[in-house]
This record gives structure tokens, C-alpha cells and sequence, in this order.
């Protein structure tokens, strides 16, 4: 039990130089000041009172380009009218896929009719990090109160252009977001039934 | 120095006008090369015929293993085969670890070859051909993501007696089998213990490891260990005891950890095996007090 007492020891000693702890479920979403693509600075905590989704996004990203041939933008439409706020947000760095500086961040939201409150440039990965965003695109839902209550993929069937009833597993289709703030906003439920899944994608481009 | 190119198109077209005589794979903006092969040069009635989906890669890109890690996309493979045929499931080699800044994905970065076994019917007439159909699907990554598919086909003639092995791709199928994994030898016992923040993997052996031994856990599912954190591996006589950092997305009420067990030993190289770990909670002293 010695040797597992060490190993113990070492890992707990690499987990106190490593970064901070991402939110889980369940705990209040990590605060952040954000830049949207109009200048405008975003503060999470004050935008409590609302529910808030987090997508991250990368415009070159087969699986981000799949999803915006119509399903996401239409999401978007449907939930902001039923007062969602809605923040793309790119982490990815300078020189890497999906960087995109404040006017092509603008260019991009007005090619796919995009129809978010705002996109938040994050090229230093710092709000991507507080979330331990995976991949673009990886969707997070904050309730009023600010509490984190989904975190993963934003449906069950990757690289699917047009709506499909099942996915390629012969699974149901389920659009994990869309259930989700179904429960959440209409139903007034205080979790969704689904919370967290595995995201999928391609991997946010973060700084080294 | 990064380039970003604006459109494959004119990547090629520049690539073509610095580099003339680059390989074929800058001409095939799929960045790798896909053939089906037979291990056996025919196919009998009730027999089974191992079939490969060789890949060879362009350098720095790669594919990934079924459990993709962080992210990205594992292949898959939809067969249309004669009646009375079956298709295995895909026989994954030992991934490796591909590490991103911040993330970790598990796939293949060399030349992979991924097997499957198809099991032929009792009624198949000798002297005839079958034809076998797959569309694989992948998705290969390098810093950026390409999809990919491509349809194949094998024609192989039915006879009555057991075929020869195909000489011509005995080393690729050697090598794919020399790659895959084993279940976990019968004496070696496992155990885990979940913490708050860590798993816990001891391994009894009950033979002697060298010191230099080294062990790598890859999961089977998402969202159960931190897949880019450092794995703690120690040796001890006859154990190994392998420390993982668990997923801030795990379920609280995780009972096991199925995965690969990979363990390196001098000159016995890598070997992996299937593991399936009940998980028993225990605080440990070492970590901090939640």
C-alpha cells in the first residue's frame, strides 16, 4: 500500500500546478468578462435572470459547418425569441482554424444568418478554459441563477447535414440542446433529463 | 510559422508550383490511402475470411481510435454483403496517445490496418464469386479536420476447401494482429478505488516487472477520466499501480472503468489488454478534504 500511498501523493501534487477545476454540473457556471465581435464586453454575472447558452464554435470545423447548413440557426431563431440569450464563442488562438479577428466574426454571423445575442472573441482560450470547452461545437446551458445545468454534445448524430429521425446507430435523433431547454424553459423543470453527454467535434484550437 | 490556407484548392494549386514532384497524397486532399485487402485468397461455405481496411497516412495526419478522446471521430464501416453473410465488429488496434494543447485524443498516427471478420453462410455454391461491399467512413485530423469515405469492394471466389493465406499481405496482417488487444492474463488480478478526485488502478501480476515497466490507461467511454492529464505509472515487484485523474464530467455514481490496459516493458514491447474495473469508493488521504 506504500507504492499506491506514493502514487497518491504524486498525482495529488501534479492536480495542485495544474489549472483550476472546470465547473461541473450542478455548481455555479465559472464568471467571465467576454468581448463580443462589436466591441461590446459581456459580464456572465450580469446577465443572470436569463437563461444563457454557451457555443463554441469554429467556422472552418466540418462538424460546425454540418450543423450550420440550417439546424443551428434555426435553434438559435427559436430560443432567442423565447428571450434565451445565445453566445458563440471562438477560443480558437491566432494562426490556428476558426480565429477569426472582430470583423470576420461579423462577416461570418451575416454569411450563416446566424442568429446569436453576441459572439465572444476568446483567442487567449481563457473563457474556454473556465469551461474545459472540448470541441466546437461543445454547448453549455446556464440557468437564471447562474447555475451550470448542461455541458456535452449538441445532438446524438455527428456530421448530419439535414434533419434525420435516426442517427447512423439506428438511435433515436436527439438534439440533446433543444430537449434540454425544452425541459428547462417551457416545462420550467430545474434539470434537464439528459445533462451531460459527450461533446464531439473538432478540438478547440487553444493557445500551447 | 502556421499558414492557414483560405481554400483547398489553392493550398494544392501552390503546393503543386513549390513542390512538383511531392507523393500522391498531396494530389488527394483525403491525406491518406485507403485499400481494402482479404487475408485469404477465397472464401469457403460457413468459413470466415478476415478482411483489412489498410490505411497508410500522410505524415502528421491521423485517424482515431473508437473511443476518440477529446475529440474527433472514430471510422466506421457500413457493409452490404451477399445474404446469409455477416460482418464482425472492427477489431482496434492499441492507439496511441495524442496530445493537443490542453486536450488528448487516442488514435493512430502510423500506417493502421483495421480488421474484420466476415462469416460466410453453409449454402455458398464453389466455383462462384461473392462480392463484398463496405463504405468507410473517418474522419483524419492533422491541426485541422478533414471527412472522409470511400467505397470498397473485395471479389472473392467461394471454394470447398480451406483457402492459402494471401502471401502477398501476410506482413500487413501480422502486424495488425501483432497490434491488438488481449484480455487480461488470468492471474493478474485488478482492482480500482474512485477518490475524490482520482482513480486508482493496483494490478497484481504475480511476476516479477522490471522497474523501467510502464503502464497507460485508455477508456472506453467519454467523460470518465481527464483524458489529457499526466497518468501516474509506478512499479513495484509484482504490481503496477496506475494513478488517473477523473473527468469533471463523471457520473458520481460510476461503479466501473472499462478500457485498455497498456503495459510497456522492455523487450517485450507494448502489450494492451481489455479490462472491466469495478470501482470502490475510498477516500484517500492524499487528497484534499472536499
Amino acid at each position: 500500500m506504500n507504492k499506491l500511498l506514493q502514487v497518491a501523493l504524486t498525482l495529488a501534487a501534479l492536480s495542485l500546478v495544474s489549472t483550476l477545476e472546470a465547473a461541473k454540473v450542478g455548481d455555479p457556471a465559472p464568471d467571465f468578462t467576454a468581448t463580443d465581435s462589436h466591441g461590446t464586453l459581456h459580464k456572465l454575472s450580469d446577465l443572470k435572470g436569463k437563461f444563457t447558452v454557451l457555443e463554441w464554435h469554429n467556422q472552418g470545423c466540418p462538424f460546425v459547418k454540418s450543423q450550420y447548413k440550417g439546424k443551428m440557426q434555426k435553434l438559435q431563431s427559436k430560443w432567442t425569441a423565447k428571450g434565451v440569450q445565445w453566445f458563440s464563442v471562438v477560443s480558437s488562438a491566432p494562426d490556428t482554424e476558426g480565429y477569426v479577428d472582430a470583423a470576420e466574426a461579423n462577416e461570418d454571423l451575416k454569411k450563416t444568418k446566424a442568429h446569436v445575442t453576441a459572439l465572444f472573441l476568446d483567442p487567449s482560450g481563457t473563457i474556454g478554459h473556465a469551461y474545459d470547452a472540448k470541441t466546437t461545437p461543445h454547448m453549455f446551458i446556464i440557468n437564471p441563477k447562474g447555475i451550470l445545468v448542461y455541458d456535452g454534445a449538441i445532438d446524438n448524430a455527428p456530421l448530419t447535414d439535414q434533419p434525420v429521425k435516426k442517427n447512423k446507430d439506428g438511435e433515436p435523433f436527439i438534439n440533446y440542446l433543444d430537449q434540454a431547454l425544452q425541459e428547462l424553459v417551457e416545462e420550467k423543470k430545474d434539470t434537464p433529463s439528459v445533462s451531460t453527454t459527450v461533446p464531439y467535434g473538432c478540438h478547440v484550437k487553444y493557445k500551447p | 510559422m502556421t499558414w492557414r490556407p483560405s481554400s483547398p484548392t489553392l493550398a494544392l494549386a501552390i503546393c503543386l508550383v513549390l513542390f512538383p514532384s511531392l507523393p500522391a497524397f498531396s494530389q488527394n486532399l483525403s491525406h491518406l490511402k485507403v485499400e481494402l485487402l482479404s487475408e485469404q485468397t477465397s472464401i469457403q461455405p460457413s468459413g470466415s475470411v478476415t478482411v483489412g481496411f489498410h490505411f497508410t497516412l500522410q505524415k502528421g495526419w491521423h485517424l482515431y481510435w473508437q473511443n476518440p478522446g477529446d475529440s474527433g471521430q472514430a471510422p466506421s464501416i457500413t457493409w452490404s454483403l451477399p445474404e446469409g453473410f455477416t460482418a464482425g465488429e472492427i477489431q482496434w488496434p492499441i492507439p496511441e496517445r495524442l496530445t493537443l494543447p490542453s486536450l488528448a485524443d487516442y488514435g493512430y498516427t502510423r500506417d493502421v490496418t483495421f480488421l474484420v471478420a466476415i462469416q460466410a453462410p453453409a449454402d455458398l455454391k464453389p466455383g462462384h464469386m461473392v462480392r463484398l461491399s463496405a463504405n468507410i467512413h473517418w474522419l483524419v485530423c492533422q491541426e485541422i479536420c478533414i471527412p472522409g469515405s470511400k467505397a470498397l469492394n473485395l471479389r472473392l471466389p467461394i471454394r470447398k476447401k480451406q483457402a492459402p493465406y494471401n502471401s502477398r499481405y501476410a506482413s500487413i496482417f501480422k502486424s495488425a494482429r501483432k497490434n491488438l488487444p488481449l484480455p487480461l492474463p488470468e492471474e493478474w488480478k485488478i482492482r480500482g478505488s474512485l477518490g475524490p478526485k482520482e482513480i486508482h488502478l493496483s494490478i497484481d501480476t504475480g511476476e516479477p516487472l522490471a522497474k523501467t515497466t510502464t503502464a497507460t490507461f485508455f477508456p472506453l467511454h467519454g467523460n470518465q477520466i481527464h483524458n489529457a492529464a499526466k497518468q501516474v505509472s509506478e512499479t513495484s515487484e509484482n504490481s503496477l499501480f496506475l494513478g488517473l485523474k477523473k473527468s469533471d464530467q463523471i457520473a458520481p455514481d460510476v461503479k466501473t472503468l472499462e478500457g485498455l490496459l497498456v503495459v510497456e516493458q522492455k523487450n517485450l514491447g507494448k502489450k494492451g489488454y481489455w479490462v472491466q474495473v469495478p470501482l470502490t469508493s475510498s477516500p484517500s488521504a492524499a487528497d484534499n478534504p472536499q
